[in-house]
């Protein structure tokens, strides 16, 4: 096998080091999370993750990703290039979907709609309440804990 | 390959580069990555069109699917217009050219992408798989946060919670690989286990399957595809010049059926395939990307050349006025932290006196509470574990009310009444609202993080400070720890 044949070898190479990268990264984090748990399980004020252990994770999973980032800079260099997911020949035929009756109209109407929510909101505190939603972080809802 | 073809077969397209900028606007508060905080002036008032967690540290906007979840979560308070209006205006002008051509989110899947691994073709499957993200915007954008609002008056933005990726990639990460913010991973546990993991199947996904999240899963998309059809922007097709061959439905490597349809995300590359030139982007009836046929009039380069120098300027203005020259960022760098120097809130230091009103009608001056142990805690309502978390310290302070002094604070901006929330669930621990301009926040060195906690010893001073959540059994045994 040729690696300059539109590589066969990379490819695969890539997709094992991609996929190797992100089960060793999930696992990772879930024996530190089970690890952590039972931690904290016998002691409350004991913290799952700590950045130490976290770090090491990562240290696991940086030859792998050195390997995956050579195998890419190797690939750029030979042009090997990504084959698309583009659907078979005989997939569609089919006529060009009719744009809408009264598209101007219906456009206008929205904008309108829009803008005139836009200032009820505004006058009604839903902008306040967005910038007060924005400028806190709620831990819980970005993953956080 | 030589240097000069692998730039050919490598280099950024337009579609790129207006990504690259996209992301950037979307992110202009470059400062927050420095220093692992977050923007906290009014323009975040107005939301981005992409999905872009406005917890990341960069985020100069607010995410407009967090904003309409917690909208939808404060229904029973005020209807959410003004998410609403936004959504629409940008649903009717641009609809998925959103997707296409400006959502950070939809970069880094593409980039991903760009891997070469073999890839997986859009199938029946896949068709059958894009409906899904309207089964997750009717369950976890719409019926759970309006649900849990209405009932339990309980904020609780599902999507965020459970899936975006967008929120661990840029919230939590964002902030866990600052060094600065180190103390954050107190707070890790199964949520973000959970959401870990799902973040990177769903990278891994988008390697081997184009924009994986966009197609299936994102519900900002399946809002702005019910648009596509009538967007100001978007591809057209020419019904006369169309000789239906299915060339570009072929091409694209979305799930559409039509150009332009609902999964559509207006990228444009079916223009350079269509034989007939019967496909261009078009703004109303302005072409902005049209087939090259060789006969139309290109713009004068000199025209090129202003549009991208405007380009520029208008990217350096909004860089320069997000980190430096924001008036509401600039007061309160200026605010000062803490007046006595000598003090701290960190391990092992004092906290600076304070005095708060309560709603009950009493006062809670700090240093009146020598010989206790102090419990702070700083909540929201629109905190979900804060919400949570408050029947811990309520239980805590009357099972052990002679020998503790709790204040449990709310942050000084809100439109709801803390006091009317808590009044709902007879809570007898001290509750009071922050002074102007959150002057206990700065004591005891508070971000925009919440749930934080403080623990103080009998002698004042901190012996626990951290912005997590906490259960019954650490709050015990915080308190054994401080009485000792």
């Amino acid at each position: 096998m040729n690696l300059t044949d539109k590589g066969k070898i990379l490819p695969i190479l890539l997709a094992v080091c991609c996929i190797a990268l992100a089960v060793i990264l999930a696992a990772g984090a879930i024996v530190l999370y089970v690890d952590g748990a039972a931690r904290r399980a016998e002691n409350p004020l004991e913290s799952i993750y700590t950045a130490e252990k976290a770090g090491q994770v990562m240290k696991a999973a940086l030859p792998l990703f050195l390997v995956l980032l050579c195998a890419l800079v190797v690939s750029i260099a030979l042009g090997v290039k990504p084959k698309t997911g583009k659907a078979s020949k005989n997939a569609v035929r089919m006529k060009p979907q009719a744009e809408p009756k009264h598209v101007n109209t219906i456009r206008t109407v929205v904008i309108i709609a829009a803008v005139i929510l836009i200032i009820a909101g505004i006058l009604n505190g839903g902008a306040l309440d967005v910038l007060v939603k924005a400028i806190n972080i709620c831990t819980e809802c970005v993953g956080l804990g | 390959m030589d240097k000069k073809n692998v730039w050919q077969a490598f280099r950024p397209t337009k579609r790129r580069l207006v990504q690259l900028y996209a992301a950037l606007l979307h992110n202009a508060y470059l400062r927050g990555f420095i220093e692992g905080k977050i923007y906290e002036g009014k323009a975040k008032a107005l939301c981005v069109p992409g999905l872009n967690c406005y917890s990341c540290p960069g985020a100069a906007g607010a995410c407009p699917l967090g904003s309409i979840q917690n909208a939808l979560a404060a229904t029973g308070h005020r209807a959410g217009w003004y998410v609403l209006g936004m959504i629409m205006l940008f649903g009717v002008v641009l609809g998925r050219t959103i997707c296409g051509w400006l959502c950070p989110m939809g970069l880094i899947q593409e980039l991903l992408h760009k891997i070469p691994v073999p890839k997986i073709r859009k199938s029946r499957v896949t068709r059958a798989l894009s409906w899904l993200k309207y089964g997750i915007l009717a369950v976890f954008v719409i019926a759970v946060p309006l649900c849990f609002g209405l009932a339990k008056d309980l904020p609780l933005p599902a999507f965020c919670k459970y899936i975006c990726p967008a929120g661990t990639l840029e919230g939590a990460g964002g902030h866990l690989v600052n060094p600065a913010n180190a103390s954050m991973y107190e707070m890790l546990g199964l949520i973000f286990t959970r959401k870990w993991v799902i973040m990177l199947a769903v990278g891994l996904a988008c390697v081997f399957c184009y924009r994986s999240f966009c197609r299936f899963l994102c519900p900002l998309g399946a809002i702005y595809g019910l648009f596509n059809r009538f967007s100001l922007v978007g591809v057209k097709t020419d019904a006369n010049r169309c000789n239906s061959c299915g060339a570009c439905v072929r091409h694209c490597e979305m799930d559409v059926k039509h150009v332009g349809d609902h999964e559509c995300i207006q990228c444009g590359k079916c223009i350079a395939v269509c034989s007939q030139g019967a496909i261009s982007l078009k703004a109303g009836k302005i072409t902005l990307k049209g087939p090259e046929t060789g006969a139309e009039k290109k713009p004068a380069k000199s025209r090129k050349t202003l549009f991208r120098a405007i380009a520029v300027a208008v990217l350096c203005l909004v860089l320069v006025w997000f980190n430096f020259l924001d008036p509401s960022i600039r007061q309160k760098e200026n605010t000062p932290a803490a007046s006595t120097a000598a003090v701290g809130y960190e391990v092992g230091e004092q906290l600076a006196d304070f005095t708060l009103a309560c709603y009950d009608g009493s006062e809670f001056h700090l240093a009146d509470t020598r010989g206790k142990v102090v419990f702070i805690n700083r909540w929201a309502t629109w905190c979900t574990p804060c919400i949570a978390e408050l029947p811990y310290f309520n239980d805590l302070y009357e099972a052990h009310q002679d020998d503790i002094a709790m204040i449990v604070i709310h942050p000084e901006m809100t439109l709801e009444d803390p006091a009317e929330f808590l009044a709902k669930y007879g809570y007898s621990m001290p509750c009071a609202t922050d002074g102007e301009g959150d002057p206990v926040k700065e004591i005891v060195g508070g971000t925009a993080t919440l749930p934080q906690t403080i623990v103080l010893n009998r002698w004042g001073e901190v012996v626990y400070n951290s912005v997590s959540s906490v259960t019954p059994e650490k709050l015990e045994a915080l308190y054994a720890e401080a009485a000792k």
